[in-house]
């Protein structure tokens, strides 16, 4: 295990921003399973990775700078998905439509924006298709920190924001009594969730992503006696799935994205099976 | 909404000649009514009757369509909703739900301190909740999480209470004891009562006036 941490690994960047990633989609994963976003939590990630192939397909990805290339797909993924999520927001404001509607209909667009522009895109496509194949890819030492920047923010805003946002989450009418506007808290928890799948499906792939948006906080809810531990529970469970995870991909020589997530589905599986036999 | 001291005439919030709804419906037609310092009040009506409507409009969570809705600059509302939409799931115990009464006084940056644990334990005291506040909110039984959304609604240092359906889904003996911890309240910390129920029989002796709810109109009484 200690060889895979070693900067001499070909692999430690991508190893340590896919622990970021999973950790920080299974947090904020605990609010999208008991705000029943799961959908939102599909549709988000695949807007994220059209965003990318639309880049890819637009600039040609030049292969001479992986960075500039990197950049522009984070550019891409940003604002594929809070466009994605700004339209969800307005056409939902006086809706009178199931919002699970407007998801489904994000989701079909994206999925197929996202394999036609692979389809169009002469030079990206390898990179693309292992991105949506949850391959991890080698990111570089300027790639990782700035995965770390962004997620110290997200961390921060998460932590800074924990009390509001349960409370506008658990509920919304009580929080407008005592002045605290669900709106508001609503936007913070979205921007965190677009920014967090945005540098997640550039780092990691939609499916990733989306697993552990849910997987982690399905078990941890199984688990948890206070949000606290929730959270804990779920952090805990992403990193054994992710380190484990590529220990296991490594070592059978299989793509990193469906171990991970298959780790992270064994753990759900079992809790939920030693929750039941617990009565 | 803005406070006229004049025109309320001491009243902590006070509806005039207000149509309540929703945009494009209205519910509640020139409706007047005032909420009075220290008094405890039914509001009674059939399903669908509007109840909720002026529940929502003294909230100050519906603008009126016509006419004003005023609150006065010192009301602090406490306001307990139907429990029944809250969701169960969310990891917490009754005293973490209390607690969230103190929030609102909180700025997001600091740290809960000890007075507002203190002030959680003591609304959840006054509501005889300390017993099982512990507990996982999701294992209370129907009446005890009443008295812990009261608690919480006593957290956030109240000056007139507002309860949507309370003793709903609840047995007789809970129902009583619940109508009972209101009455003491009230009594014990000078608290404005406005409660909506379907259950007239059981407010017998305990409230001061009735706002029935029907055909689209309020009718208060008072009950001597």
């Amino acid at each position: 295990m200690i060889e895979f941490l070693s900067s001499d690994f070909l692999f430690r960047n991508a190893i340590v921003g896919g622990w970021i990633v999973c950790v920080l989609c299974a947090v904020l994963g605990v609010y999208v399973v008991l705000r029943r976003l799961v959908l939102l939590g599909m549709a988000l990630p695949q807007a994220g990775a059209a965003g990318i192939a639309f880049v890819f397909f637009a600039t040609g990805h030049s292969h001479g700078d992986p960075g500039q290339a990197h950049a522009l797909a984070l550019v891409g993924a940003l604002l594929a998905t809070f466009s994605a999520l700004g339209l969800l927001v307005l056409a939902g404001r006086n809706g009178t439509q199931p919002v699970e509607w407007r998801i489904g209909g994000v989701l079909a667009i994206a999925t197929a924006a996202t394999l036609l522009f692979v389809a169009l895109s002469p030079t990206g496509d390898l990179e693309m298709t292992s991105l949506l194949r949850g391959e991890l890819l080698a990111i570089s030492d300027r790639d990782l920190l700035v995965l770390a920047s962004v997620a110290s923010v997200i961390a921060l805003v998460f932590v800074l924001f924990r009390r509001e946002l349960l409370l506008v989450s658990f509920d919304p009418e009580f929080a407008r009594t005592i002045g605290r506007d669900p709106l508001r808290y609503d936007l913070v928890l979205y921007l965190l969730l677009g920014a967090t799948i945005s540098i997640g499906v550039m780092t990691a792939g939609p499916m990733v992503v989306f697993a552990f948006l849910v997987l982690p906080a399905l078990a941890a809810l199984r688990l948890g006696r206070s949000m606290l531990m929730t959270f804990g529970v779920a952090a805990g469970i992403a990193t054994v799935s992710s380190i484990g995870g590529f220990a296991l991909s490594y070592r059978a020589d299989l793509p990193t994205g469906p171990v991970y997530v298959l780790v992270a589905a064994a753990i759900w599986l079992l809790v939920s099976l030693a929750m039941r036999l617990r009565g | 909404m803005t406070a006229d001291g004049v025109r309320m005439n001491g009243a902590q919030i006070a509806i005039e000649s207000a149509d309540l709804g929703y945009a494009g419906q209205t519910v509640l037609r020139r409706v007047s009514v005032a909420v009075r310092p220290g008094e405890f009040v039914a509001v009674l009506g059939a399903n669908g009757s509007g109840k909720t409507t002026l529940l929502r409009s003294l909230l100050g969570f519906l603008p009126p369509l016509t006419g004003t809705v005023e609150r006065a600059p010192g009301a602090r509302i406490g306001y307990v909703p139907q429990r029944e939409t809250l969701d169960d799931r969310y990891p917490l115990s009754g005293a973490d739900v209390a607690l969230f009464g103190t929030y609102g006084d909180l700025p997001f940056w600091r740290r809960i301190g000890a007075p507002a644990r203190e002030r959680a334990r003591a609304a959840l005291a006054a509501c005889g909740a300390l017993e099982f506040a512990s507990r996982r909110y999701r294992e209370l039984s129907g009446g005890q999480r009443q008295r812990i959304l009261i608690a919480r609604a006593l957290a956030t240092a109240p000056n007139l209470l507002l309860l949507d359906e309370p003793t709903a889904g609840v047995d007789r003996a809970s129902e009583a004891a619940i109508l009972d911890a209101l009455a003491d309240l009230r009594r014990d910390r000078s608290l404005s009562i406005w409660l909506v129920t379907h259950h007239e029989e059981a407010l017998r002796g305990r409230v001061d006036r009735v706002a029935r709810v029907s055909d689209g109109a309020v009718v208060l009484e008072d009950r001597p």
